[in-house]
Order: structure tokens, then sequence, then C-alpha cells
């Protein structure tokens, strides 16, 4: 069994700023004594832990992002149908038995609130006038009606994996046997698997409660750009359309950005990620392929809306194995330095590098590889995915 | 005669903590002993909260180090946001703690610091034992750092190592000896600021050593993360560049 999955992942990014230091430029390390852009390994980690494909990856299907999972909770319940039911048709009957409005209501606020923090009661009335006045139905009943259902919403749209949806609804048939509002335990079992994989994987250290602490099974490096790279200015206008009298911007500004081939290492330790995981081997095997999809397509989020540098991984090395892992950063020492197929030289540089240490130190492992830099690709995603799962 | 176990450690970025009371999480500018210690017992298996190990790893071993480039310094500006801890609120993903399950009104709970690191840094360490009966055979020490039980990371956790350790176990005259045999990666070397011998930096008390200084970094307990002070030894090697480590 190898112990190790090492993965090393070139991504280019296009003009960006997607990690800043406190002058709001983007981060920067010294690497061979030229300067380069980097992203910092916690910028990275709140990025993929936070995106949809992470449990997407992990449930293996897509899900639902709602508001109002409370309100379908609620419906199954008053209305007698099934939670599946209501989230196709919300005016949903099939007859089952119902429980009182009142307990309805506590089971679906207890359920939503471990999704995403409650609707605010005075806001939610806000609202529902305001929507009721639109609609020009702005009798009592409606409104006060509208204002309950919402607050069963949270605040923010969450996203329901299938097993989370599954879970509640096992909950929501268990609940209107019985009519109580579910315990704390119940409501953990709800987020188990999406919450057990992210802290299994990247660790939990609280100063408060060290029993609780995680040791973090997975190693994440600092991302940095393969070849010198100088931070540019961007200076801009922005022009006050009101303004009719005086020539001239309405506001100037600068900012910095960069772009350049990022090279990022990822270690991971499957024997300590399956021990964090309760020794669940199926769910360490979804959670490394959840890791490799996120890790290769999600993109840190900062300035993204000024330029849209999303980015897809361009190539991935993984290997498996049991000697000392090691970053193949030293690749890019010296720097890649023609602006020209970088992205090919410095898979070449990363793969010599690589054999190097076979050779020299003996560390022998097995890889495979995705690599768009040619006029035709090699291997796939899929392919690297089922390798570090095997 | 003596044996040693000398081996390199290289990373594009290093961290060894120093005392860290504040906002600022400065490091020491070589690999500290405990720091080295960790490595060791992480490579051997050892947790965090088996105490007895690491304190025996302490009492048997001693350490010195020696820089083979003039590396630089490096701040990271660093922001963490980390939910109110309410009783009854449970933050079971990081995602629960960054959004879903803050109002919107409530405040994110930003903390900031600065972090320090070390890059362009290669250093050379030879461990040997003070003891008669040291836990583990330098051989065993060389294996584990070849074969390390948990992920090997120069200080912390995002600074992985970009060489294998390369451990030697050899016989010399004493740890300047074993030091000055070792021959680190020459390709990375190269492709920095490398200093000739300069200066190395012992927990015992060698000949010729010229300066003693206290460093904070003898393991009393890696569960609570307290460590107590002892004495560190500065000795210039002939010849080589005089330089503020």
């Amino acid at each position: 069994m190898s112990r190790f999955i090492q993965l090393h992942i070139l991504t280019s990014y296009p003009a960006s700023n997607l990690n800043r230091d406190d002058l709001g430029q983007p981060k920067s390390v010294i690497v061979g004594n030229t300067p380069r852009l980097r992203v910092s390994s916690q910028s990275l980690k709140r990025a993929w832990r936070t995106s949809d494909v992470f449990r997407q990856a992990f449930d293996g299907a897509m899900g639902t992002r709602t508001k109002s999972m409370g309100e379908c909770v609620y419906r199954a319940l008053t209305q007698g149908a099934t939670l599946q039911a209501i989230l196709e048709d919300s005016k949903a009957s099939a007859g089952l038995p119902t429980v009182a409005e009142k307990k309805a209501e506590e089971i679906a606020k207890a359920v939503a609130g471990v999704f995403g923090a409650l609707r605010k009661s005075t806001e939610a009335k806000k609202e529902a006038e305001q929507e009721a006045a639109q609609e020009g139905a702005a009798d009592a009943e409606k409104v006060s009606e509208k204002a309950k259902m919402k607050e069963m919403h949270i605040e923010q749209l969450a996203h329901f994996g299938p097993a989370e949806i599954e879970a509640i609804a096992k909950l929501v048939e268990e609940r209107r046997a019985d009519g109580k509002k579910p315990d704390a335990e119940e409501l953990d079992l709800l987020r188990n698997s999406p919450g057990a994989v992210d802290i299994a994987m990247f660790g939990r250290m609280l100063a408060a409660s060290k029993p609780f602490n995680v040791e973090a099974a997975v190693q994440v490096a600092h991302a940095m750009t393969v070849h010198k790279v100088v931070k540019e200015d961007d200076f801009f206008t922005a022009v006050d359309d009101l303004n009719r009298d005086e020539t001239g911007a309405g506001h100037m500004g600068v900012f910095e950005f960069g772009a350049g081939l990022y090279y990022l290492y990822v270690c991971i330790d499957r024997d300590l990620l399956v021990e964090n995981l309760a020794d669940d081997e199926d769910a360490a095997s979804r959670a490394l392929e959840a890791l490799v999809r996120t890790a290769c397509t999600v993109s840190p989020t900062g300035k993204q809306n000024s330029f849209a540098s999303r980015a897809n991984a361009s190539f991935c090395l993984a290997e498996k194995g049991d000697a000392q892992p090691r970053t193949l950063s030293s690749a890019f020492l010296q720097g890649i330095d023609k602006p020209a197929d970088v992205l090919a030289k410095a898979v070449d540089a990363l793969m010599q590098v690589r054999s190097k240490f076979e050779q020299v130190y003996g560390d022998e492992t097995p890889y495979v590889f995705f690599d768009v830099s040619g006029a035709e690709s090699k291997g796939t995603l899929q392919q690297v995915c089922e390798f570090v799962r095997g | 005669m003596q044996r040693y176990l000398t081996f390199q450690i290289y990373g594009p970025m290093q961290s060894w903590g120093a005392v860290a009371v504040g906002e600022v999480r400065p490091s020491l500018p070589r690999p500290s002993r405990s720091g080295v210690l960790g490595l060791l017992a992480g490579a051997l298996g050892i947790r965090r909260d088996e105490d007895e190990r690491h304190t025996e790893l302490d009492r048997a071993y001693a350490m010195a180090v020696q820089p083979a480039t003039k590396g630089a310094r490096m701040a990271d500006y660093h922001t963490i946001q980390c939910g109110k801890r309410l009783a009854k609120r449970t933050y079971r993903t990081r995602a629960d703690e960054v959004g879903g399950l803050i109002p919107k009104n409530e405040d994110p709970g930003t903390l900031l610091s600065t972090r320090e690191y070390l890059v362009d840094t290669l250093f050379v360490v030879t461990i040997w034992p003070r003891v008669d009966d040291p836990p583990h055979s330098l051989n065993d020490l060389a294996h584990a750092l070849c074969k390390p039980v948990f992920t090997p990371c120069l200080g912390r956790k995002s600074c992985p190592p970009a060489l294998p350790f390369h451990p030697l176990v050899q016989e010399h005259d004493g740890p300047l000896e074993a030091l000055d045999a070792y021959d680190p990666d020459g390709d990375v070397l190269q492709a920095m600021d490398a200093a000739p011998a300069a200066e190395v930096y012992t927990s015992e008390p060698l000949d010729g050593w010229q300066e003693r200084t206290e460093v904070r970094d003898v393991p009393l307990s890696r569960t609570r993360w307290q460590f107590g002070l002892r004495p560190e030894y500065r000795i210039a090697m002939p010849g080589g560049a005089q330089d503020e480590g």
C-alpha cells in the first residue's frame, strides 16, 4: 500500500490578483534569487473547501442549491408528502400522516439551521410584506403565512448534496412518526460525510478543545510561478456619468496584477486520511478524487470579478509511493525564461527533476499525468483520479 | 571517531518557529533543534501527544546545523476568518465557518498575522547521540527519513521539502568534519546564492565556539506547544564568509 500521494499541478493564470498582501498587491516570493508570484496554501485551501466542486465531486452527483430546504421539510410534514415529492412540487400531497404546524416548524428550523444561519423574523416579515404588496395580495393572513415560511429559510444559498437530501428525507419520515425535534446527534448525522471529509483532509485546530483536534492528512504548499514575474501596475480611471461640466475622470486609481504559470504541490498521507475517516476506505477514495478534481479546477476567488482569471490545470502529475515525499519545485529554480512554450518547458523541467531524483536518490514512485502542453493532449483528469483512488 | 547522521534540508519556503506571542509569527534563521527533532519524530511515526517519546529524542541526540546558502526572509501577510464560538452553533465544515452559518450582519471574525519564512535556503544538519542508550540507532533514523511515517515538513505544514533528505551515516572525527564531508545537491546550490560554509550552530559546546546564545526550542509538550531554553554555540568556519545567520 502506498502511503503518500503527491500531486504536481501546473496552472496558467492570465492577468490576475488571486491572493493579496497588506498593500493589495499580489503575493510574491523569491525563488532562485528571482521574484515570483505566489498564492498561499491557505488561500487555495479556502477556495477548495468552500467550493461546490469539492462537494459535488465527493457526492458523485449534482446537488441542489437552495435557501428554502426548511420550508420543504415543513411542507413535507404538514402536507403529508415525502420530501422528494415536495422538492419536485411544493404543493404536493400524498395522504401521509401529518404533523402539527407548530411542531413541524420547530423540526424544519432545526434542520435548516444546520446548513446556514436562519432568517431573522423581522427581516422575513418585511420581505413577505413587500412581496405581497407587489403581488397585489396584501391580506394579513397571506402575509403572515409567507413570513412564517421565510423564517424557515436560511440567509444564504446552501448546497445540498444527494446524500444530505436523502438523510433529511429519512429524518422527515422518522419525525412524521413521533413529531419530536431532532437532537444534536441526529443533526450532526445530516452533515456527516462532507463535514468529516473536509476536516479529515485539512485538519482542525481548536485551542479551546484539544480532544477534537484532527491532524491534517493533506499538505498543500504555496503555489508559485515557474518563471520570474514583475508585478505590473494598472492605472485606471472611472467616469462620473452625471458630471457634464468638468473634464477629467471621476475617480483614478492603481492596482497591481500579474500573470504566470503556477506550480502547485500537494501531498496526501493516505493512511492518515483513512484513519481520520474512521477507517472508511471508500470515503477516503472518494475524498481523494474530490481533492484532485478540485485542485485542478477551482481557482482562488481574489479579484475574480475584475479579472475573471479562473483557470483549469494544464498539467497534473500524480505519484504514489512510500518514499519520502518532496516537491519538484527545484525544477524552476533557474526560472523558465522564454515566453514561448513556457508550459511545455515547465513540464519538461518537472519530469527531468523527477527522473534525476529517481536516479540520484533512488526514490522510485509510480506515476500518471495529464498534459495539454503539446499539439495533442496526453492523459485525462479522469485517469489521474482513477490512479489516485486505486 | 564517532558515527554521525548527516542530511540536507531544502525547500523553497521554510519556517522554524521562534517565540511567537502576538501578530508576528517569526522564523529562526535556521532549523531549530525542536524542529529537526519533530521532523525525525514524524518520520518515525511518533504522534504529537506522545510527550515521553519526544522527551526521549530530546535527551538522546545532539545536533549541529550549517547554512549552505545565504537565503533571504519573507513576510507573509495572513488573514484568517474564524467564526464566533457559540454554544448553539457547530461548524461542521470550513464552508460553514466562512459563510453559511455566519449571519449577514455578524462580524466575520478576521484575525491578522504576519508569518515569516526563509526562502532560498539549504541547510546541512548532523545528528549524533549524546547518551549511551539512544532510543533509535542512527541507521533507523536514516531509514525513517527515507521512508517516513508522517508527511515531512520544514517547520510548517505548508513547507514541504524540495529535495530528498539523503541521509548518510558515517564515522567522523567530529560534527564539523561530518558537515564538511557532506555534499548537498549541486543543482540547487548552483541556482542559489551559495555562501561558502561560514558558520555552524550546535547544541553542544565544541572546540572553537565563539558565541553562546540561548534558544527556546527544547520540546516540553507538543500538545500544549511549550518549549524550554537551551544554549546554542556558534562556530565560525575557517575561510568562510562571515555572515549574520
